[in-house]
């Protein structure tokens, strides 16, 4: 059958035009394929026929040699019966007519030898002896006359024939008269054995006689002369042609027909006896023909056997042609058969070629985007081998796509990221999931030439079929960050520029305002004010252009403590009570819920500043501010409320975005940057929190910030998770944990401290336990400025510090309460005695003792 | 230990000076000179010894950093807290003046009417004992 190649998914070009080229051979092959069963059934039709057809010359042979036998059977039971007559003769001469008659009776010539007429004797009659022959004969027999009267020296007279009926004109009868029958008739006796003579008469009417000589028994016969003397007569037997040669075997059927000539050649002029008609003669070619010289009875004849249209009917065979035209049948059953195939492998093949070409469309396509793709893509199977390198991979990493695919994709980053990346990639293959995928994150790549470029990389995972593999997607951000870099310094610069003239601006306006109010005119002491406002607000807008550049980079950096989010809103309605005066709007703690939060304090207050500073901006002359802390949806909810002309429908959806600010009177008399939402947004998204708010004009807005409640925060701390990993120096710092009442100490000691270590501070003792017991700290500084305050507890009650037996303590003690000495303490500072500087040397020295003080601040 | 009573305050721009000076004379009655340049101000501060130097961090010439550096290592004039007075308010850039030994940093642009104040706290942590 048909090769046909199997459908295949290669897109490759040759094997397409493989496929195509394919018919060709098809076609051929199907000629070949054809021909076969044609030549197979045309070489059996032939073999059949010729085994059909020496199968029916056996038959015809057999025939003939039954007809052939049956001839000579015939012929022997003529001879049998001539001899037995002779026989029956020898031993009484002169046998009677009625005796002869009654012995021919006995030999029931009609039913056992058919083709005899009559069976008779000749008698030798000398000329001499005639007269009294015939005298003694009619004696016997009255009507017995010899006849026709002939001359001659000896006489064959007819004595007996019987059966009467048929011989009764032969009796008498002198066969001398007739030349073929003496000729037999002498033959015969000169031979001593019966001769047959030609036939007299024609055709069918023709007739034999068979002669055997008689001999006087008393004389001998060996020579032809004795025989001439001793011969007294013959014995006769008269049978026509037909009688002879005909109905030779009991052949219903008519297979064969047969032709007789005397002599040994078949000749039209001596024919004998033909079974067939007379037109049909010779003339009728038959199939089968067998030719056979026999002689018998002292005479040679042809014997010309034909198959007969009944013969050849009879064995014909039918299956020669039925093979034929089962081969015929079958090739053509084949052809068909073939043909669908091929019609159904041509649209197989066409099918192919299509989807072939839809496929490599597609793949070119696809191609085409990867190549052109400004972003380097990157496959990577589930061992982390690189499988496919595009265009702008290769030139972002100077690599060939040949030189990298098979080798691990780690390699395409510098050691630190390296074993990350690694790392994800055993997570990913054991677990399925990885920190890396789905997410975004900056990194560096490393080129080939050994040169760093930063790259911001994300990683999908595909799922092909069975398989699931990595597609990491790098852009190169070298730009981006020079950008960046390129604004974070105009931002620093503008905004150092725009200071140090407003430096003078500020000075003079306030130096004027603070000390001249006296001097000056209301109208001019009122003009100063707006002067000096504005100057304010411009410096705000500078710090919150400035703030928003760090938050929005990602460079503002977070100190994070666990406060108390109650406390940290009450401070913030202090902090923000004078500025609230200035417009006659009253702050009103509400329902303040002790929280802890996990947060940068300063950052936080700069949001619940904001949202104070807008609240009171949007707040009627003599209207309030409520601010509340509670428990809402699991998080902890500071909210600011206010009752003024609420948020116009058209500014909600762009409230948190830059420089918004609501076209209203007060706002416009109030003042305010149109960043500070913006800022407070990005600032509560870091904390792990979220902004919102509800308002509807006339009655107010609510702005509220939920953040996660400490214990959860810190549960997830002490855990850390595993992509969680010291990229930001700041978290290699040594921590400090400051156990103090308040927090003003704090942020001095906290901006000495800064890039030296990090201060945690604590008000509270439980939670001075509990991250104790939960993250690492260098050094606990203990405040006891206050008498009976938290410092002194902790000293007195050290249990929290046993926990954590290996960390030295440093207390700041009041000039009049030293604590008492005891293991724990490692140091002991007198704070109205000593610098910020000081304390941040002493602390050096209690994390790293060794190290010199290079490092910090000297 | 006495008062604050002098201060050397240093910058190039002329009007942050002047206000300085007036807001530091008229406010808190200190004895106020001024000048432009770190050379200047090293010069003038071992002629006067001043109780504090205001020092600008942003000058042509040698900066206030190196100004302070210069200063730590002039054994007559090392023991006068300086004071860096910047516009780089970032809490990066303010440490790094606490890191290389100022005493204090005013951001600006600063209030005139609490500036003295400011100057007097720093000036008296600065003169405490280092250690018991």
């Amino acid at each position: 059958m048909d090769a046909e190649p199997k459908p295949s998914t290669s897109k490759r070009a040759g094997r397409i035009k493989r496929g195509r080229n394919f018919p060709r051979v098809g076609r051929g092959m199907a000629i070949f394929v054809l021909l076969v069963p044609l030549v197979v059934s045309l070489f059996s039709w032939n073999a059949a026929r010729q085994q059909a057809e020496d199968r029916r010359q056996e038959t015809f042979d057999h025939l003939v040699a039954e007809s052939e036998a049956a001839l000579l059977n015939r012929t022997a039971a003529y001879l049998q019966t001539l001899k037995a007559g002779a026989g029956f003769i020898a031993g009484s001469i002169a046998v009677s007519r009625p005796e002869w008659r009654k012995f021919v009776d006995a030999l029931g010539l009609a039913t056992s030898l058919p083709g005899i007429k009559g069976i008779g004797v000749v008698d030798l009659v000398p000329a001499s002896r005639l007269e009294p022959y015939a005298a003694e004969q009619r004696r016997l027999n009255p009507s017995f006359e010899i006849h026709p009267a002939a001359g001659g020296g000896e006489h064959l007279v007819v004595r007996y024939a019987e059966p009467e009926a048929s011989n009764r004109g032969i009796v008498g009868f002198d066969i001398g008269s007739e030349d073929s029958w003496v000729e037999a008739a002498l033959l015969a006796r000169q031979t001593g054995a019966a001769a047959l003579s030609d036939p007299v008469g024609v055709g069918a009417a023709s007739e034999f006689m068979l002669l055997e000589p008689l001999f006087d028994p008393r004389l001998p016969i060996a020579t032809q002369a004795e025989r001439q003397a001793a011969a007294l007569g013959w014995l006769f037997a008269r049978f026509p042609a037909d009688g002879y040669f005909g109905a030779l075997t009991n052949d219903p059927g008519e297979m064969t027909a047969l032709t007789v000539y005397q002599g040994d050649q078949p000749n039209a002029g001596e024919l004998v006896y033909s079974s067939l008609d007379a037109d049909r003669q010779g003339t009728a070619e038959r199939r089968f023909t067998v030719t056979r010289q026999l002689a018998f009875m002292q005479k040679s004849f042809t014997l010309v056997w034909t198959s007969t249209p009944g013969f050849e009917a009879s064995v014909a065979s039918m299956l020669p042609e039925l093979i034929l035209a089962a081969g015929y049948l079958f090739t053509a059953l084949f052809g068909a058969l073939l043909m669908t195939f091929a019609r159904q492998a041509d649209m197989v093949r066409r099918q192919v070629r299509l989807k072939s070409q839809q496929l490599a469309a597609g793949e070119r396509r696809y191609g085409d985007i990867l190549a052109k793709m400004m972003d380097g893509m990157v496959t990577i199977n589930e061992r982390g081998l690189i499988e496919s390198f595009n265009p702008a991979a290769e030139r972002l990493f100077l690599y060939r796509a040949a030189e990298v695919v098979g080798k691990k994709a780690s390699m395409l980053l510098p050691p630190p990221y390296r074993e990350t990346l690694e790392g994800d990639f055993r997570d990913h293959k054991a677990t399925g999931k990885a920190a890396l995928i789905g997410s975004r994150r900056e990194l560096e790549g490393l080129r080939k030439d050994g040169s760093l470029f930063p790259l911001e990389l994300s990683i999908s995972e595909v799922h092909h079929g069975e398989r699931r593999f990595l597609c990491g997607f790098i852009r190169d951000i070298t730009e981006l960050k020079r950008m960046e870099q390129l604004k974070s310094d105009f931002v620093s610069m503008v905004s150092h520029e725009l200071r140090t003239p407003l430096t003078s601006i500020r000075g003079s306006l306030g130096l004027i305002a603070g000390t001249q109010t006296g001097a000056l005119s209301p109208r001019v002491g009122q003009l100063i004010d707006i002067a000096l406002s504005n100057s304010e607000r411009l410096i705000l807008l500078l710090n919150d252009i400035l703030d928003l550049d760090k938050v929005a980079s990602g460079r503002m950096e977070f100190a994070y403590t666990i406060e108390d989010l109650g406390k940290q809103a009450e401070q913030a309605a202090i902090a923000n009570r004078a500025y609230a005066e200035r417009y006659r709007v009253e702050l009103k703690p509400t329902q303040i819920a002790s929280l802890k939060v996990r947060i940068d304090a300063a950052r936080l207050m700069q949001v619940m500043s904001n949202l104070i500073s807008n609240a009171v901006k949007h707040s009627p002359e003599g209207g309030t501010v409520e601010i509340s802390v509670a428990r809402a949806n699991g998080r902890a909810r500071l909210s600011v409320v206010d009752h003024g002309e609420g948020i116009p429908e058209e500014f909600r959806n762009r409230i948190f975005s830059r420089f918004a600010q609501s076209n209203t009177t007060l706002t416009r008399e109030r003042g305010g940057t149109g960043l500070g939402l913006s800022i407070a947004l990005q600032i509560v998204e870091q904390l792990g929190g979220g902004i919102d708010f509800s308002s509807s004009t006339g009655n107010g807005t609510t702005f509220w910030v939920d953040l996660p409640i400490a214990d959860e925060a810190a549960a997830a701390a002490r855990v850390p998770a595993p992509d969680r990993r010291p990229a930001v120096a700041g978290l290699a710092l040594a921590r400090v944990l400051y156990v103090a009442d308040d927090g003003d100490f704090s942020r001095v000691l906290e901006a000495a401290l800064s890039g030296s270590a990090r201060l945690v501070t604590t008000t509270s003792l439980r939670d001075a336990e509990w991250l104790l017991q939960g993250e690492k700290f260098a050094v606990v500084v203990a405040d006891m400025t206050r008498p009976g305050g938290l410092g002194e507890r902790l000293i007195n009650d050290p249990q929290p510090l046993l926990d954590a037996a290996e960390i030295p303590v440093l207390v700041l003690a009041a000039a009049n309460g030293l604590p008492p000495l005891n293991q724990e303490i490692e140091l002991v500072l007198v704070r109205s005695h000593v610098s910020v500087r000081e304390i941040v040397r002493a602390i050096a020295k209690l994390i790293e003792p060794e190290a010199g003080e290079s490092k910090w601040a000297s | 230990m006495g008062e604050l009573k002098s201060v050397l305050c240093v910058d190039d721009d002329k009007d942050i000076l002047e206000v300085a000076r007036m807001t530091l004379e008229v406010v808190a009655d200190f004895d106020v000179t001024t000048c432009s340049n770190g050379l200047a101000a090293i010069e003038l501060a071992r002629e006067i010894n001043p109780d504090l130097i205001l020092l600008d961090v942003m000058m042509p010439g040698i900066d206030g950093p190196m100004t302070l550096k210069r200063i730590q290592s002039d054994p007559k004039i090392t023991s006068i807290p300086v004071v860096m007075i910047t516009a780089r308010v970032q809490h990066h850039e303010i440490s790094k003046y606490f890191d290389i030994g100022a005493a204090g940093v005013i951001p600006k642009p600063f209030d005139p009417m609490t500036l003295h104040l400011e100057l007097k706290a720093i000036w008296k942590d600065w003169q405490v004992p280092e250690t018991i």
